[in-house]
């Protein structure tokens, strides 16, 4: 009982990684309709960032600081210069983003090498929780806790401010918002800069658990599609719910399916696709 | 009939004026250039003619190469691998397809993907029948009954003129009544429902011949390459192709080929020349973009155009606003 | 008619634009082949180009690295010789994919007209690669591929092996784990070629030393999570868990182990991967106490090692790791056998690498005529931590691993 109450604490905490990693690619795709196939890349850009910091003896939680700054700037810069240009246009999106991250991992390997790193856990969190006969790293309950703490915020963000319900307005029409005298392109850019710096977040939150290593992106990016698709389309809460359903059935199958563990999260997109073409939460399209 | 017709003599020609200037190696990349145009152009059917984006075209690709790599053991005739290729790969399609294509966009993007993937796992598992991740060696020799083809310059000609036929056959649908309607569906499909039509039997049609028709380029891949592996079937691969089309061109059939023949030719030289190019790569694929012109193939028009306005005058000018996918189709 | 202009310019267009590339692709090919001039000549080139297929882009590149550092650094202290004949390295990205590779190796051998190729990374490369080297006749060294049946079913005397075969890998720590740590065992290995290879031999040599593996398991390459197998592993009991994990699995496999509480309650011992800088450097500390079966380690007791490592930290600011030890063998390997063939010509090179031996920073070296494959040292050994940095203690040498001459497989 201990080991199966083990596992689905596993699951969770697994999910949880999931949601923040493919939270800031929804929110950009909710609001902006743009795909960002660099996401994937800032991810693994704050992860190095942060790494550089450490190095540097600079406390984890700084260092995480950082990271998420820096890549919210260059989230920002990146949407001043390039991705303003192309709203509403599908296929110039995948082409720009899908070269961008391009870009962004030939600089990462340029600048840190090509070897593997991980991240340390920050010494608070080293422990572990013993759940009857098993072991149960902290760091993955706080990875927990950060994620339901984002999930907070964020519906928090949505409901209750003003930004959020510009943002709800501008998605549901844009033309009206603008002429309420209310600068879009401003909005956009911010919403750019916080999806990029969700991904730098999550690099740094999940450097310890995933590490560093060249290749990582289309991993992060593929998983992070898959949990954006799932929960449907711009919806975090789509997301939220179905990175943890991903993270628990994933982590049960792998003891109960071993065989099909490639597969699972492949196979269960396409089940939910086919029940409900539009995801769990997505809009019905017509 | 009659611009297809001179179109075609003028793709013939280019065919067989190649191997004049081209040197071993260049033909061997021209061949492979041949399979990935048609690759590129099946997926261009699908992207540009009835508006879905697919991420897991690769599976086609490699369920047509693992037909001749795998039923080409036990049978030898050509025709009928490539007949069973084409057969097997359409009917995947069109079975994956009635269900695909009730979702749209991006969606189908991902639905795709995963599709794709799941090839990509069972190549990988059926380790028995496939040689598993390590690949298999392909035994099948090309032979369409004149003796067998093996020689380097043999497989430039044979893809060359399997280029040229599998274009024609792309232009005639594209501009048969079934074609057009397809078009019309991407254009406006709630218009186009309204009209009467099955807005799915068409997308169907088109998603089971694009299918069918990668499913060959990759049985003819698997003859050129004498080895298949599953990389064949990634969803890189079917990135890809992807690229290719886009970069080439979306909405038109010489686009894709031209992207693909681009993008073949860069993967193999820029690593060359700079161990950074997926940076060159990257920093080629945002130019592109900003440029804002589109695929290559509308660059073509764009450059063709203004040259023949400053040669000659009025006709070739007042056709200088080149709508792209208009002028193109 | 004016369809029928558009699409004329368009053909044309397309002619002259596929004209220029591949006019430009064949130029390039042409003066390169001119400029080496080694073609038709080969015997009495005074230079040798060698063409190198690796996997620089993706979870392969650090091996990559490794690789062409170690070969560089060869080069370097001869001269940029081999053999007396000056060297010219064309290194190509194969993507980690066999059809990518395959292009790559046509423009090496028939564009560039390489005398000699070294690579590849991956396996089912290897495979694919095996073939064409032996239609072309072109000698490949293959630096790391580890695949099995590139020894026995799909030998070929083209294809030399400098690197170590998954079933010596698996199989030189068994013996001493059966004897030294426990009987009863859980191994684990990534669902791929290589894992089932190295587990199969270990599980055949374990099992004839009086062991019994008790539980395989194969998660998924790039597992995220070892969490669920960790917990199955640890269930069973067992007297130790033996693994093989390579690149970032192998870091979070090493971590997890400890953050779940495994670390210091079941032994755990591992293939060669265990015991390299490049998976302990990461983990540090949660590397401690692994026993690992190794070919290579830089605190190696040896004068060519001391030499190498010493050499290697001045020129690239690191420690070396296996793969760097790899490249190095190839160049020394190289130059052995195109001294002693004096020539380039591959029927004169192949008679001399069968058999060839020479002294690498690992040890001794033999080419296995009946495999194609090193005849080599492994150490069992046990990570230590000393100033910081995880050191493999040598327990135990285990003299010149050779792989049967046929799969006991099948």
């Amino acid at each position: 009982m201990s080991i199966f109450l083990a596992q689905l604490l596993t699951g969770l905490a697994y999910g949880m990684l999931y949601f923040m990693i493919a939270v800031g690619l929804t929110i950009i795709l909710g609001v902006m309709n743009v795909v960002n196939l660099a996401h994937g890349t800032l991810f693994m850009l704050g992860a190095y960032i942060a790494f550089t910091f450490i190095n540097d003896e600079v406390n984890f939680w700084a260092a995480l600081l950082l990271a998420v700054l820096l890549t919210a700037v260059l989230g920002l810069v990146l949407e001043k210069l390039l991705i303003k240009r192309i709203y509403g246009k599908e296929l110039e999106q995948v082409l720009l983003t899908f070269g961008l991250s391009f870009i962004i991992a030939d600089a990462i390997e340029w600048i840190w090498g090509t070897e593997m790193h991980t991240l340390p856990v920050p010494g608070l969190l080293s422990g572990s929780l013993s759940i009857g006969s098993t072991a149960f790293p902290l760091y993955r309950l706080f990875v927990v806790f950060i994620g339901c703490l984002l999930a907070l915020l964020l519906w928090y963000l949505e409901t209750k401010t003003r930004v959020g319900a510009i943002i709800r307005a501008g998605v549901d029409d844009r033309a009206m918002v603008s002429a309420l005298g209310i600068n879009v392109g401003l909005v956009f850019t911010g919403v750019f800069a916080f999806g990029a710096a969700l991904a730098g977040l999550s690099g740094v939150l999940g450097g310890p658990l995933i590490g560093m290593y060249t290749g990582m992106d289309s991993e992060i990016l593929v998983t992070s599609l898959i949990v954006v698709v799932i929960g449907g389309l711009g919806s975090w809460k789509g997301s939220f719910i179905g990175a943890i359903a991903i993270g628990v059935i994933e982590t049960l199958g792998k003891v109960w399916f071993p065989s099909l563990s490639m597969l699972t999260v492949f196979l269960i997109m396409m089940i939910v696709l086919i029940i409900r073409p539009q995801g769990l939460f997505g809009r019905e399209v017509a | 009939m009659k611009k297809l017709l001179l179109g075609v003599v003028l793709l013939i020609a280019l065919v067989f004026a190649m191997p004049l200037v081209l040197s071993d190696f260049g033909i061997n990349l021209a061949t492979e250039i041949y399979i990935m145009a048609i690759f590129a152009m099946s997926l261009g059917l699908i992207m540009g003619y009835a508006g879905m984006v697919s991420l897991g075209h690769a599976g086609f690709f490699g369920i047509g190469a693992y037909t001749v790599a795998v039923i080409g053991q036990h049978v030898a005739n050509t025709y009928l691998l490539l007949l069973l290729s084409v057969v097997i790969s359409g009917l995947i399609a069109l079975v994956t397809g009635a269900v695909f294509i009730r979702t749209s966009k991006f969606y189908f993007l991902m639905i795709t993907l995963a599709f794709g993937q799941l090839l990509y796992v069972l190549f990988w598992q059926l380790k028995p029948w496939t040689g598993g991740a390590d690949g298999m060696s392909v035994s099948a020799i090309l032979n369409f009954g004149f003796g067998e083809i093996v020689s380097p310059n043999g497989f430039y000609y044979v893809m060359g003129i399997a280029f040229i036929i599998f274009y024609i056959l792309l232009r005639l649908f594209v501009e048969s009544p079934a074609g057009k309607i397809t078009k019309g569906i991407m254009e406006n499909e709630a218009r186009m429902s309204a009209l009467g039509y099955n807005v799915r039997v068409y997308k169907l049609l088109a998603y089971t011949l694009s299918g069918a028709l990668a499913g060959l380029a990759g049985a003819l891949y698997a003859y050129f390459n004498v080895f298949v592996s599953p990389d064949l079937s990634g969803w890189m691969f079917s990135g890809q192709v992807m690229v290719m089309v886009i970069i080439g061109g979306v909405g038109t059939l010489l686009g894709p080929a031209l992207g693909a023949s681009v993008f073949i030719y860069l993967q193999n030289f820029m690593s060359t020349y700079t161990e950074r190019w997926p940076m060159v790569m990257g920093a080629l694929l945002v130019a592109l973009v900003l440029a804002g012109k589109g695929g290559l193939i509308h660059w073509l028009q764009h450059g063709k155009s203004l040259f023949v306005a400053r040669k000659r005058t009025g006709e070739a000018v007042s056709q200088q606003p080149v709508k792209k996918g208009e002028a193109v189709h | 008619m004016k369809k029928k202009k558009g699409f004329l310019k368009r053909a044309a267009g397309m002619m002259m634009l596929a004209a220029m590339l591949m006019a430009a692709g064949c130029a390039q090919s042409s003066s390169t082949s001119s400029g080496s001039g080694s073609d038709k000549g080969e015997g009495s080139s005074s230079s040798v180009k060698i063409g190198f297929i690796l996997s620089q882009t993706g979870t392969f590149a650090p091996l990559s690295e490794g690789i062409l550092n170690g070969f560089q650094l060869y080069l370097d202290q001869h001269n940029g010789t081999l053999g007396g004949k000056k060297v010219e390295i064309k290194v190509e990205d194969d993507e980690a994919n066999p059809q990518v590779a395959l292009r790559k190796y046509r423009q090496l051998v028939h564009a560039q007209k390489v005398d000699l190729l070294v690579g590849p990374i991956s396996s089912a490369v290897a495979y694919a690669l095996r073939d064409e080297v032996e239609k072309d006749k072109k000698v490949l060294i293959d630096a790391n591929a580890a695949g099995d049946d590139l020894s026995w079913g799909k030998k070929s005397d083209y294809v030399y092996r400098v690197s170590f075969s998954n079933w010596q890998n698996g199989s030189n720590a068994a013996k001493y784990l059966a004897e030294q740590v426990g009987k009863k065992a859980v191994i684990l290995a990534p669902d791929y070629p290589a894992g089932k290879e190295v587990l199969r031999a270990f599980k055949a040599a374990f099992e004839a030393a009086g062991g019994k593996v008790v539980k395989e398991i194969y998660p998924k390459l790039n597992t995220n999570d070892f969490a669920p197998y960790l917990q199955e592993a640890a269930a069973e009991k067992p007297d130790l868990i033996y693994a093989f994990f390579a690149g970032s699995d192998g870091i979070r496999f090493v971590t997890q182990y400890k953050e779940f509480g495994l670390k210091g309650k079941i032994p755990l011992a591992g293939s060669l991967e265990f015991g390299d800088e490049l998976i302990t450097q990461p983990t540090g500390e949660a590397a401690e106490g692994i026993i690992a079966g190794i070919n290579y380690s830089p605190y190696l007791d040896n004068e060519l090692n001391k030499q190498f490592v010493e050499a290697y930290k001045a020129k690239y600011g690191k420690l070396p790791n296996v793969f760097s030890v790899e490249g190095y063998d190839a160049a020394a390997m190289l130059d052995k056998a195109i001294t002693e063939a004096g020539s380039l010509r591959s029927e004169n090179l192949i008679k001399v690498l069968k058999g060839i031996s020479f002294d690498s920073p690992r040890g001794p070296i033999m080419i296995d005529p009946a495999t194609n494959n090193p005849i080599q040292n492994f150490y069992i050994s046990k990570n230590t931590l000393k100033d910081g940095a995880i050191v493999p203690e040598v327990i135990e040498t285990v003299e010149k691993v050779t792989m049967p001459e046929t799969s006991p497989f099948e």
